[in-house]
Order: C-alpha cells, then structure tokens, then sequence
C-alpha cells in the first residue's frame, strides 16, 4: 500500500516537474506547416469546388445537422481562406489561443458538413487541434518574444496520450479475423504484382499475411516502444519507414506526414532544446525562468478530452455483429484502412397507387457520394430521408422507400446490405442499433 | 528497464514469426500468384481501342463524305442516315475508353459525341442560324443525338426551305467536322504513344491503366447503357411512365439495336476474343475461375435476351417498350445481376478501387 502510494507520488511529482517548453513551442510551428500544407492542397487540387460547392445534398453526422454551409462559394472560399489565416497565427505564437479555437473551429466545421469526407486523419487533426487549446504551446518559439517559460511535464504527457492511443487502438483495430487472414491487404497488394524483382514476393498471399501481423504488432506496441529510451530511435525510424511504404503503396494523402511529425513528441524536451540549439534556431543554454501561468480550465478539460479520445473507439461493442459491415462505431475508432468494400446500392420510391419510382443517384449525389453512400448504412438511410423529402415536395404523401443494397466486403462474394422489405421512410437515424442492416453471416458469404 | 525490454522484444519478434508460420500453413493454398504479363494484357486492350477509334474515325469521315456528296446531289438522304448509323454502331464500340486522351480539357468523349436527348428547340434554332462554332454549344445540343434530329427531322426544322446547302447544311456539317476532329485527334494520340503509355502503365492502383480503364467499364455499363439507353426510357425512374424520346437514336428509332450492340461490346471487351489476355483471363490467373464462369455466363444471358427480343421486334425501341414491356424489364434485371459481380467482386478481385475523384486517405 505504502509503495502503491509512493508510486503514484512519484508519478505525480514526474507529470507536475517544469519541464522545458521548445518541445510544445517547436510542435506548435511543425503543426501550423502541416496545417498550412494541406489546406493549400486541398485548395490547389479543387476539392473545395468539387467536395462542397458542387455537391447539391451533403450528408450529415447525427447531431450536427444543423451544420450547413452557405449558400455563396465566395464565402465558403473566405472560410477557407480564414482556415489558413489561422494556421498562419498558430505558426507565430502570437493570440495563439484565438487562432488554435479559430483553427479548430474552421476545420472542424468543414469536416462535419458532409460524412463523405470523413478520414481519420480529418478527425485526428480535429482532436488534436482542440486539445492544442489548452497546451501552453505558446510558451516557446513565439514570433516577436523571446522569453520562453517553463511548463508541467503533463501537457507534453497528454499530447502522447492523444497521439499513442490513436497508434495502439489503429492496432488492436486490426485484430479481426479478416486482416489476421491477409485482407484486404491481399487484395491491395494485388496491385502491385506487376513490379519487377518485388512483384513476385507481393503478390504471395503469406506476404500480405505476413504485412499484415507486422501492422498490427508494429501500430499496438509503437507508442511504448517510443516511450523508452533504449528503444525510441529505432521504433521512430521504423515508425517513419512504415509511413513512407504506405505512402508509397497506398492514396492516404497526408496522413504518413502527419503521423510521422507527430511520433515526434516522444523524444524527451531537452532533446527538442538541444536540436533547436545546434540548428541556431534558439541560443545555447538559455536558461529559463519564467513558469506558464496555472490555468482552471486546462486540466479538466485535457482529461475530459482524452476520455473521450479513449472511450470512443469501444463504442461498437454496444452493437455487436461484425462493425465492418453494419459500420455502428467504424468512425472515431481509429479503423484505418481495414476494408475494402464495393458495391451498390439504388432506392425505389413505392407509391401507394403501386407506381415504383426507382432512384437515379445521379440526379441527387455526386460520383464520390454515391460510392460512399452505397457500402454505409447510415449513409444510405440518410439518403433515403433526402428522397422522401423531395418527392414529399413533387407532392407525393403516401410512400414508402426500399433499398436494394449489395456489397462486397473484403473480397468476399456480393451479399445484400439492407433488408429489401424494409421501408426506409420508416425508419429513424440516431445511436439505437439498426436493425434493417441485415446480420452479417460469414458463413452464408 | 533495458533488462526488461531485452527479453519482451525477442518474444514479440518470436510471436510475429510464429504468427507468420501459423498462417502461411493455413492460407497459402488459398489464392494462387497471378503470372499474367500484365503490360500484354494491356497491350491487347491498346489495341483494341486504336482498332475502334481508327473504325470509329473512317466511319465519321464517311458520313462526311457522303453528307458532302448529298449537299451536291450526288447522293440521297437515306444513304446520310444510313452512314450515322454506321458512326453511332462504331461509337457504341468505343464509349468505354472515356479517359487518357478522351478526355479533352476535363470533358469526356462522350459528352459531346453521345448526349442524349438533346434539346431539340436550340438544336433546330442553332442549324437554322447556320452556328458553326459547335465547341461553345452546350452538350446537349452536339453530337451524334443532334446529327441525327436534324437529318430526321429536317422538315420540322426547315419546312420546305433547301437546307442543305444553305445554313442547316453548314451547321450539320460543322457538327461532323467537329467529331471528326475530335476522333483524329484520339486516334492521333493512341497511335503517337499513348497506347504504350497505357500498356505501361501497370498495376493496378489509382491512375493505373487498368483502374481507368476498369472504372469506365463499369460505369459506360452502369450508366450509359443500362440506365440511359434502357430504364430511363421504360420509365423505370419514373413511376413506369414511359419516356422512349430520352432514348438513344430516338429519331432513327434505332435505340434497341444499338443498346444491344453496345451490351456486345461490353461483352467482348471483358473477354476480348478467346485466346488474348483479358479482363477474364486475367480474373482466372487471379484464381477467380469461378466468378470469370459466373459473369461470362450471366453476358451471355443478357446477350441472348437480347437476341430474342430484337428478333420478335425488331430494332425499335420506342416498339419494345409498348409491345414487349415485360421483356424490356427482364432485360434490364439481367444487366442488374451483372452490376454486382462486375463492380463488386470483379474490382475487388483485380485490386481496382472505384475511384471517381483524388482521395486523402482512410
């Protein structure tokens, strides 16, 4: 009991010491560029056009269906434009915190107008800006200032916890029996049996069985790997290695970007102080005086923030069946690139006097929509509540809406998603499980 | 703490390793290792496109011809008619290969060679004005669907008037000249490199030859066959109320025979004659046997309802859906059962995503 009492004193006083700022100053900067670097992508590849302006219907997250965008694309542009003004202030320290709940505020914003467009590095970078907020990350590298000040070791610790949770739950994620059979890598690798020398070992299926177990122990143990001194460097180059392959091998944007900067946090801050030292960026030895001011509202909700960061991923449970196929808790858990799903699905509008109206997705959702809403259940359900509402304005009353939904999930022959009997029309969005999915049955597959 | 992890890491490198094993015993009989050159089976599909676009590019430059010969009174205007036919036959072949060079300043081929139905009131408006800058009109009013309105429906348009030598004359055939030069310009572009381009692009990622070229397959099949040419005119989309003048060669009343001809296409495109490597073979290298018999069989299906239904028909659309509605919509129920294998397990199999845009990630 006493050594019990000892060790959380012990780890009380590590997580209270004042503790170096450059690791929070230098990861504030690393943090705008990135900011900056992919909101000027998305810019300059049109995804602004073509994600939010084009588009006539988007699809809402539950709850947040009161987030619209405006109905000017010169707005949404200022919105966005306001989006990199505020990584700019992020990147100078100054008003930091303005710009980090701006910044927080813009991008968020932008992610929940339309589900379509949900990727967990969207939503990463969303938690990672809130939290952020609350991090004296302007206690160093501020442009203008020059008085660094010392901070509690327990901001560095929360944005560890943030960002080795995303690591480990990306890892045991893959504990399915799916991605321990080599799908959907198998299937992915497929695609590079062309290449010469490599072409032959990728396209084995022990190959991608064997890409897969590595994942799934690399993505769990990282983040403690990363931990320890003996073995940082090599886990943060293996780490790095592993970016880059999939960089390499698959279309995931920045996300190897992201995650390799942020796998940076683990190196100790006085090692951060000593890089920025040599680099000239900061004088030798400076010797800091000043604390960051104590602060009511930071710690609570740093922890109200990491619970929910924490207690998300294991909402699915509530569902039971194969989260894969009924998708209730896929997002916010961290289920990267798990599944390869294709299929179709089409809706028919039954009028009461018999008339059937089938749906020509075409007419309501572009390419990229129908492709998503075709594999998601909530999506398509959704999609659904946007037919009745627009044939309620052509007039029509009584009807009802059925869907003929085939998917194919990791390879495996098409199966029907959405029982066809059901009438849509009928039925209510929300948390409660859905039972117009039909029960995935991998044995009938 | 160096003690500690001196043994964890052995035993987590072991349980790897052990892992591996396991599951190499298990699932290495699954699935055989594909040896399909891949640059022959795309070859194949390269030459294939040159065949249709230079077949496409002759017959256009013979509706020119005989459209100038008709303009002099050389020829009649049923020999014009019959040489669009032979264009929207050779077009139907080619309307798969709608990326690479096709796609011209972000516009797809077949929006300005196949939109249909076009607007007939600016059509007849433009050919009567003699509008000869057809690369600013609007999609709806160029290409085959418009050709084909004015050469059928000239007295509505023109009444009485001598047309075709005077403004509609020249309209329609600044429309030819237009898809002449486009078609020339795509078989230009295949036959100084981009076929090899093609044939070398392999693998099968985003912005591969094959996850082009599969990704327009599959949605020329989807979209342009079976939801433009056959259930937007059943009326499928609305309420059963049949809409034949939305269909293909609507004036020609020829949109039976050319939805079947283009389905045969589809068809040989996925199997290409029996002994070149294609999209079935390559299903079968991949140790999908089974689903290559499942969609060749199911083609052949729709191919002989087709058949069938052309026989006691005829080619007329428009004639099919009042007189043999039931077997327009078995028709359209068997092209339903090949969406799934081919967009399902079919891309799912060669490792294509269906990828209408750039993507961020997962």
């Amino acid at each position: 009991m006493a050594i019990n009492a000892l060790k959380i004193k012990s780890i009380k006083d590590k997580l209270s010491a004042e503790t170096s700022p450059y690791l929070l100053g230098a990861f504030r900067v690393l943090f705008a560029c990135m900011a900056l670097y992919s909101a000027i992508r998305f810019l300059a590849k049109g995804w602004v056009q073509q994600l939010y302006i084009e588009p006539t219907y988007h699809f809402h997250y539950y709850g947040f269906e009161w987030v619209n965008l405006p109905n000017s694309s010169f707005a949404i542009y200022g919105l966005f434009i306001l989006m990199i003004i505020s990584a700019l202030g992020i990147l100078s320290g100054r008003y930091f915190r303005w710009f980090a709940v701006s910044y927080f505020i813009l991008f968020t914003y932008f992610e929940l107008v339309d589900k379509t467009y949900y990727l967990n590095h969207y939503y990463f970078i969303s938690l990672l800006a809130l939290l952020l907020i609350f991090l004296p990350m302007n206690a160093a590298l501020v442009l203008g200032k020059s008085a660094p000040k010392k901070h509690p070791f327990y901001f560095v610790a929360a944005l560890r916890v943030l960002i080795g949770a995303v690591y480990f739950y990306a890892g045991i994620a893959k504990l399915n029996s799916d991605w321990l059979a080599g799908e959907p890598l198998n299937t992915w690798f497929n695609a590079f049996q062309h290449l010469p020398v490599i072409g032959d070992f990728i396209g084995q299926h022990s190959t991608a069985v064997f890409a897969s177990y590595l994942a799934m122990f690399f993505d769990t143990i990282l983040p403690f790997l990363l931990l320890f001194k003996s073995t940082r460097i090599w886990a943060y180059l293996a780490a790095v290695i592993f970016h880059s392959l999939t960089a390499l091998m698959f279309p995931i944007g920045v996300f190897p970007l992201i995650m390799s900067v942020c796998a940076l946090v683990f190196f100790p801050t006085y090692i951060w102080q000593k890089r920025l030292e040599q680099l000239k960026i900061i004088k030798q030895n400076i010797t800091i005086t000043l604390v960051v001011k104590k602060s009511r509202i930071a710690l609570p909700a740093i922890f109200i923030l990491l619970s929910f960061h924490l207690i998300m991923p294991w909402r699915y449970t509530l569902y039971g069946g194969n989260v894969m196929w009924h998708e209730q808790g896929f997002r916010f858990s961290w289920r990267v690139m798990l599944m390869e799903k294709n299929g179709f699905t089409e809706l028919t509008v039954v009028n009461s006097d018999g008339k059937k109206y089938l749906v020509n997705n075409a007419d309501y959702l572009t390419p990229l929509q129908e492709k998503m809403m075709s594999t998601q259940p909530d999506m398509i359900l959704e999609y659904s509540k946007i037919i009745a509402l627009d044939f309620e304005k052509k007039g029509f009353s009584h009807f009802k809406i059925v869907a003929d939904s085939w998917v194919t999930l990791n390879g495996r022959k098409p199966f029907r998603m959405i029982q066809n009997n059901v009438d849509l029309r009928q039925q209510t969005t929300g948390f409660a499980n859905q039972e117009w999915i039909t029960t995935w049955n991998d044995e009938a597959l | 703490m160096t003690y500690t992890l001196s043994y964890k890491l052995p035993i987590s490198i072991l349980t790897v390793a052990c892992a591996f094993l396991i599951s190499c015993t298990e699932k290495q009989t699954e699935k055989v290792t594909c040896s399909v050159d891949q640059s022959a089976l795309l070859e194949n599909y390269a030459q294939e496109f040159e065949r249709g676009i230079s077949e496409c590019s002759v017959e256009i430059a013979n509706l020119q011809e005989s459209f100038i010969a008709f303009q002099n009174g050389t020829l009649d205007l049923d020999a014009v008619k019959a040489k669009l036919k032979s264009v929207q036959l050779a077009y139907n072949a080619i309307s798969s290969l709608d990326f690479g060079p096709a796609v011209v300043n972000g516009e797809m081929m077949n929006d300005r060679f196949n939109i249909f139905p076009v607007n007939q009131i600016q059509v007849a408006e433009n050919a009567r004005n003699g509008i000869e800058d057809i690369d600013n009109l609007f999609k709806s009013n160029v290409g085959l669907q418009a050709i084909e309105y004015i050469l059928f429906q000239n007295e509505t348009i023109f009444g009485n008037a001598d047309w075709k030598t005077n403004e509609g004359g020249a309209h329609l055939l600044a429309q030819i000249n237009t898809l002449k030069t486009r078609i020339e310009n795509l078989k230009l572009a295949y036959t100084s490199g981009y076929s090899n381009t093609f044939a070398s692009n392999t693998g099968s990622g985003e912005g591969s030859s094959l996850a082009l070229f599969s990704n327009q397959f599959i949605q020329d099949f989807e979209t342009r066959l079976r939801n433009n040419k056959l259930r937007i005119p059943i009326g499928k989309f609305n309420g059963g109320v049949a809409q034949p003048e939305k269909a293909e060669a609507f004036y020609s009343d020829s949109g039976l025979e050319l939805a079947s001809l283009h389905f045969s296409n589809i068809k040989a495109l996925y199997s290409l004659n029996n002994d070149s490597l294609s999209l079935s073979k390559y299903l079968v290298c991949l140790g999908e046997s089974d689903l290559d018999a499942q969609i060749t069989e199911q083609l052949q299906i729709v191919e002989s309802a087709y058949a069938s239904l052309l026989e006691k028909n005829g080619a007329s659309l428009t004639a099919a859906i009042e007189n043999y509605n039931s077997d327009v919509s078995n028709l359209i129920d068997e092209h339903q059962k090949l969406v799934p294998l081919l967009k399902g397990n079919m891309l799912s199999t060669l490792g294509v995503r269906i990828n209408y845009t750039d993507s961020d990630g997962d």
